[in-house]
């Protein structure tokens, strides 16, 4: 019978077509080569000889990164890959932007033998975890004489365990700043404070004209953590911070709950923040910005790091001379204090391209490839700070490099299991702090239990 | 025999190398590995199995799957077994079964991040609280100086939300002044021009200003300054010591009012609760206390064209006669529907419950779509915390692993229960 033919040939067909759909390469360029990217390199870097060009050097080397080819981030990273093989003739780098879950992927692949000879962290907490599984190369002398030249001491003991230094911080973020509406301020006649009295009294101001002062993203635990951890470099100082990081001081210190305190001030006072403390808890963190930038504005601040101002162009249309920023304000006469985050190029595979880029990575160079596209601090002194595009990335770059206290991200630093889980650890402690702020006690002895299991 | 043996076991080789590959090794595996520490390095026997239980994260997981697995299925298929048996009699039955049934067609991450932007608290924002904002407006609706607050303390806030100032009224009348604070210059009604300090107006009157206590720059809280703005079409009643309205009136555009024909006494300046009415702040369905039940009719919305779809088919295949009997026995709806429609149905129930309780248990993908990461401890479910362990920043495999095997031991018996089933159904054909 021909209909009986022709539906056997149409499933036929039908297989065959779904087989060839699942076996068909995707579209999607996670995977490419740097030498694709656009080739705007300074002619600094591509026809200076610098101390990271070695005669002979060839063969390839892959890094792994959180960034995919269409992320603005992921693009820049390309450019500065491509500086590398135009100083480096004989090496093509190969990256691979996996997204989130990076962790997951690099220790996967660890554990299958067959690591990426480079990959960029963003966790210390990571670094410290693949260090104990013996999955890291040591970096070069060379490149701990460029560690030692033109970095602050903090960076190179970030990347230290045990006296052995495993990667070169090249990226930095300062997250000690506070964005603001630059209308609202100005139709008020309000100056930006730099103290915290000042900005409990400009927030009362706010207020008495019927504008919401805060938004906070409570939704995402980590805003509420890099609230904190502004709030304890503050009020308990350098030292006490990063006692607390290596667990010397316990989660119910009264340092800590000194801290919970001066910050209910500000994040946990229901007039303060826009939507209250529940509508906090609901907002995400792109959420939390339209709020402030966008229209309708719901709110008038916001504290977070550099991506915020980026972010407010993009996802809520702010024009750029509207977005105002100033440093986080200093409490009880704070000495000047940056908290701030980074990202590390480790070397997993011990070949001599890897060290090569780790090389160049901890050199200006790298730096003065990425500065002038925006998005981007690096934590290196010798970086020309004139070559960043705006004021933002010039204070923040500044503040990274220079700073009188530099802190790195304390959620970051501790194990991720308590410092880096969703709705766990100090993540989702600060959370349940927020939906009631007189409960301080108990969420601090939670916190501390949770903070001696991950360490245990 | 023995060949025929052969060629079967050659044809259901790849399957079987298949199973074996993905679905038995894996498991294997995971009971393997949940003996182990966190890399999978170092032995620790059962003290994982002793680990989960150690924070409330786990005990919450539980007690929410618990939930999931009793609530779930019953409400499904419930619902699913009404709307089968109601739509059955209409003549527009497919296309309603059809639009039930479109829901199940969304990948389930999907549907929750569908259910997430329609459960918005704002009512101007989430579908579901705009829908019952439109009753609650009309019976509560928002005043116009909604959210406003005294600028001084000579104002107080009573318990109905009402701002009353005490008037004392002497030989020359009275001045009282009502500062406000906490309204944008936008949200003042309007026509609202420049505030004017009253005057004494001599005996008998009562005269008084409502204006908005705050300008940009220096700003004196009580004193009403230039380029603070009054605020018009306020409704401020004059109530005497034992609570009787003596007067009222409306103010003016600059915000001054004045009253005549007071005799002196004590009284106070009132303006009503009413006024200061803030919007509706609409039902927060993804707070801690709603999310679970908020996820489960999500879940509802997804799975129920399903129920609705398998019910309507045996519906479909039950005997008409048996129907027919229990009518003409002079039974009315109801009664066929309790006596003869449902325990014939009951073999059609069962897979329904069976598989909606197997996919009570394995729920995960809703829960992260529809949960904001504030709540995801209160909605945490089993198979979200294994996740969470084994893959996020926890990054424990051991007690992944356990949580994985404590799983797999609570369906057990519902997968033994199943299996049981089919092999009576395969005896009796």
């Amino acid at each position: 019978m021909s209909s009986k033919r022709s539906g056997k040939l149409f499933g036929l067909l039908l297989a065959l077509a779904l087989v060839a759909a699942a076996c068909g390469t995707s579209d999607d360029t996670t995977t490419t080569t740097a030498a694709a990217a656009p080739a705007t390199t300074t002619t600094a870097a591509a026809q200076e000889t610098t101390t990271t060009a070695e005669e002979g050097l060839s063969g390839s080397v892959e890094v792994m990164w959180i960034r995919g080819t269409d992320h603005p981030e992921g693009q820049a990273l390309l450019q500065v890959l491509a500086a590398f093989e135009a100083a480096n003739p004989g090496v093509t780098v190969d990256y691979q932007g996996v997204g989130d879950d990076l962790p997951t992927i690099l220790s996967t692949r660890v554990a299958g033998g067959d690591p990426p000879d480079v990959a960029i962290l963003g966790q210390p907490g990571l670094l410290t975890d693949l260090v104990a599984l013996d999955a890291l190369v040591p970096v070069s002398d060379e490149v701990i004489a460029s560690l030692d030249a033109d970095f602050a001491p903090v960076w190179k003991e970030l990347a230290t365990r045990d006296g052995t230094t495993y990667g070169v911080y090249f990226k930095g973020d300062n997250k000690s700043l506070v964005f603001y509406d630059v209308a609202v301020f100005d139709d008020l006649g309000i100056t930006p404070p730099t103290t915290w009295d000042d900005l409990i009294a400009v927030s009362q101001t706010l207020v008495d004209n019927g504008l919401a002062p805060m938004s906070v993203a409570g939704a995402d635990g980590w805003t509420l953590s890099d609230w904190f951890e502004n709030v304890y470099v503050r009020t308990a100082g350098q030292e006490a911070y990063e006692q607390l990081i290596r667990h010397e001081i316990a989660w119910t210190d009264a340092s800590v709950e000194a801290a919970f305190k001066s910050m209910e001030e500000v994040i946990g006072n229901e007039d303060f923040v826009a939507g209250g403390l529940d509508g906090a808890l609901q907002k995400g963190f792109v959420d939390a910005i339209v709020a402030t930038f966008g229209d309708p504005p719901e709110a008038v601040m916001m504290s977070g790091g550099a991506v915020v101002a980026a972010l407010a162009g993009e996802e809520a249309g702010a024009e750029a001379t509207n977005v105002g920023f100033f440093a986080f304000p200093s409490i009880g006469g704070s000495p000047a204090a940056v908290l701030g985050g980074g990202d590390v190029a480790v070397a997993l595979t011990d070949s001599a391209n890897a060290q090569a880029l780790l090389a160049f990575l901890a050199s200006p160079e790298a730096g003065e490839v990425w500065a002038p596209l925006g998005g981007f601090a690096s934590p290196n002194k010798a970086v020309d700070l004139s070559l960043y595009p705006d004021e933002l990335s010039r204070l923040a770059a500044d503040g990274l490099a220079n700073a009188q206290i530099f802190v790195f991200d304390l959620s970051d630093s501790v194990p991720s299991a308590f410092g880096g889980t969703t709705g766990a650890g100090i993540w989702g402690g600060i959370q349940t702090w927020l939906e009631n702020p007189a409960n301080l006690a108990d969420v601090l002895v939670q916190l501390e239990a949770e903070a001696e299991a991950a360490a245990g | 025999m023995k060949r025929r043996g052969w060629v079967a076991l050659v044809f259901l080789a790849p399957a079987l190398l298949v199973l074996g590959a993905l679905v038995v090794w894996p498991a294997l595996k995971t009971g393997y590995d949940s003996l182990f520490d966190r890399f999978g390095q170092e032995f620790v026997g059962l003290d994982n199995y002793q680990e989960m239980f150690r924070f409330d994260r786990m005990r919450t997981a539980i007690f929410n799957s618990f939930i999931w697995v009793v609530a779930f299925p019953l409400v499904v298929t419930t619902v699913g077994l009404a709307l089968a048996v109601l739509s059955d009699k209409v003549s527009w039955k497919r296309a309603f079964r059809l639009i039930i049934f479109i829901p199940a067609a969304i990948a389930i991450l999907s549907s929750g991040i569908i259910w997430r932007v329609m459960y918005e608290a704002d009512p101007g924002r989430g579908v579901l609280n705009a829908l019952a904002n439109i009753p609650i407006s009309i019976v509560r609706p928002a005043g116009d100086l909604a959210g406003a607050g005294p600028s001084t303390d000579t104002l107080v806030v009573a318990d109905d939300g009402s701002l009353a100032a005490s008037v004392d009224v002497g030989s020359d009348g009275a001045v009282v002044q009502l500062g406000l604070l906490r309204l944008t210059e936008a949200e003042l009604p309007e026509g609202a021009t420049e505030a004017v300090a009253p005057t004494i107006g001599g005996s008998g009157t009562v005269v008084g200003v409502v204006w908005r206590d705050t300008r940009p720059g220096d700003n004196e809280k009580g004193v009403v300054e230039p380029d603070e703005l009054g605020v018009p079409g306020v409704s401020v009643v004059l109530v005497d010591g034992s609570g009787n309205q003596v007067a009222e009136t409306i103010t003016d555009s600059d915000g001054t009012f004045a009253l005549e024909g007071i005799p002196s006494g004590s009284y106070q300046a009132a303006i009503a609760g009413s006024e200061f009415r803030e919007p509706w702040g609409g039902i927060i369905w993804l707070g801690k206390d709603l999310i679970t039940y908020s996820a489960m009719f999500a879940g509802l919305w997804v799975w129920g064209g399903f129920a609705l779809l398998i019910i309507a088919a045996g519906l479909a295949s039950l005997p008409r006669d048996t129907l027919e009997a229990a009518r003409v026995d002079g039974a009315n709806e109801w009664q066929v529907f309790r006596h003869v429609t449902v325990p014939q149905l009951s073999p059609v129930l069962i897979v329904v419950f069976i598989a909606l309780t197997i996919n009570a248990l394995k729920m995960f993908d809703l829960i992260v779509g529809i949960a904001p990461g504030s709540v995801q401890d209160d909605a945490n479910v089993i198979a979200l915390e294994m996740w969470r362990t084994a893959f996020t920043g926890i990054g424990n495999r051991g007690l992944g692993s356990a949580i994985a095997v404590f799983l797999f031991i609570l369906i057990l018996p519902i997968l033994l229960f199943n299996i049981r089933r089919f092999t009576i159904s395969e005896q009796e054909r």
